[in-house]
């Protein structure tokens, strides 16, 4: 097999400012958009939800919405 | 399916070379320039959470394009509007390495877990090749890019520094063909549709709506929340939240319910 060059593009940093986006695939039901949660402890807290009656999964979502405080 | 950690690569040789003579423009950013002395902590990481998930809707929409792409082609939908699109993933992977690179420049990307088969939600398999179609453009176009553009060029307008204003600059020229597309979409699509038809694509575009509505109310509830610092979004290439909001909620007026109200789609939202 030929050698090649490639390098690794973008590295992620376990624990820091942790998203989930798993057990988001069904898009329409259940208590899906509280906007992605943190699981780290050093970035600022998500506890946004949605407080209508309707909800929404991450993944109805297509765009980068460039979101502060996401 | 197990959960995967949000991470990329270059294949490198030349594959990369090619792909660099695609789009040169990325390489000739002022990469390495960004110096987060002096920035607090907790607003650096902010900055890598905020770039590592535009890569990963980035990288989403590059889904959400191949996807729709595909879609196009089976409904035979006109072939220059077909070839105006091919254009749209490798837009979208070319944001994906410039805003990843972002996050590396701050310090390295933050977690993100995801399923790869649940990238995306498809259109109903079930559905004739044009509803499919329509279904997800009205989503993934007429709904998510169109509102994305107004917000995308202020966030380059305030950004100071060169590297993000440089990144920022190039998603908003590219996003803006992906913004009208939907609409050139629907125009040619609803001269064939029945209104049974249109319901349809109205309650597509009504779950776009509501997904952004539902983001936006989460980012005025952290707001009144408090407890974040953002005076150095700025300087980090983001928009504070009080701008932010202010302009969504006009952007989803002018740039989404209004031309889809006024193609006789019946959005509720």
């Amino acid at each position: 097999m030929r050698k090649r060059t490639g390098r690794k593009l973008l590295v992620a940093t376990l624990g820091v400012a942790a998203v989930s986006y798993v057990a988001c695939g069904d898009g329409a039901v259940a208590n899906l958009m509280a906007p992605p949660q943190d699981a780290g402890a050093d970035s600022a807290a998500d506890t946004a939800a949605d407080t209508t009656t309707d909800t929404f999964s991450p993944l109805d979502l297509i765009a980068n919405l460039i979101a502060p405080q996401q | 399916m197990a959960a995967e950690l949000f991470e990329l690569e270059l294949y490198g040789d030349n594959v990369e070379r090619r792909y660099r003579r695609m789009r040169p423009e990325v390489e000739a950013m002022p990469w390495g320039t960004f110096d987060t002395t002096g920035l607090p902590e907790a607003a650096v990481i902010m900055a890598r959470k905020q770039w590592t998930s535009a890569a990963f809707q980035e990288h989403r929409t590059a889904v959400a394009c191949a996807a729709a792409l595909r879609a196009l082609m089976e409904c035979r939908a006109p072939l220059d509007l077909i070839a105006m699109a091919s254009r749209f993933p490798l837009d979208e992977l070319v944001h994906v390495e410039m805003t990843a690179r972002m996050a590396m420049e701050l310090g390295g990307g933050t977690e993100i877990q995801f399923e790869a088969d649940h990238m995306i939600v498809d259109a109903e398999p079930g559905l004739p090749p044009l509803l499919r179609a329509a279904d997800m453009i009205a989503r993934f176009f007429c709904v998510g890019e169109a509102v994305s553009i107004p917000l995308l060029r202020a966030t380059w307008h305030a950004a100071r520094h060169p590297l993000p204003r440089a990144v920022l600059g190039r998603i908003v020229k590219d996003e803006a063909a992906h913004g009208v597309f939907g609409f050139l979409f629907l125009d040619w699509a609803l001269e064939s549709m029945t209104e049974a038809d249109r319901r349809h694509i109205a309650v597509a575009a009504d779950r776009g709506i509501g997904a952004v509505r539902a983001l936006w109310r989460g980012i005025e509830q952290r707001r009144r929340d408090g407890g974040y610092d953002e005076s150095p979004g700025d300087a980090l290439g983001w928009l504070h939240s009080d701008a932010y909001l202010e302009l969504a909620a006009r952007s989803l007026e002018t740039q989404v319910r209004k031309p889809l109200l006024e193609r006789g789609i019946p959005i509720s939202r």
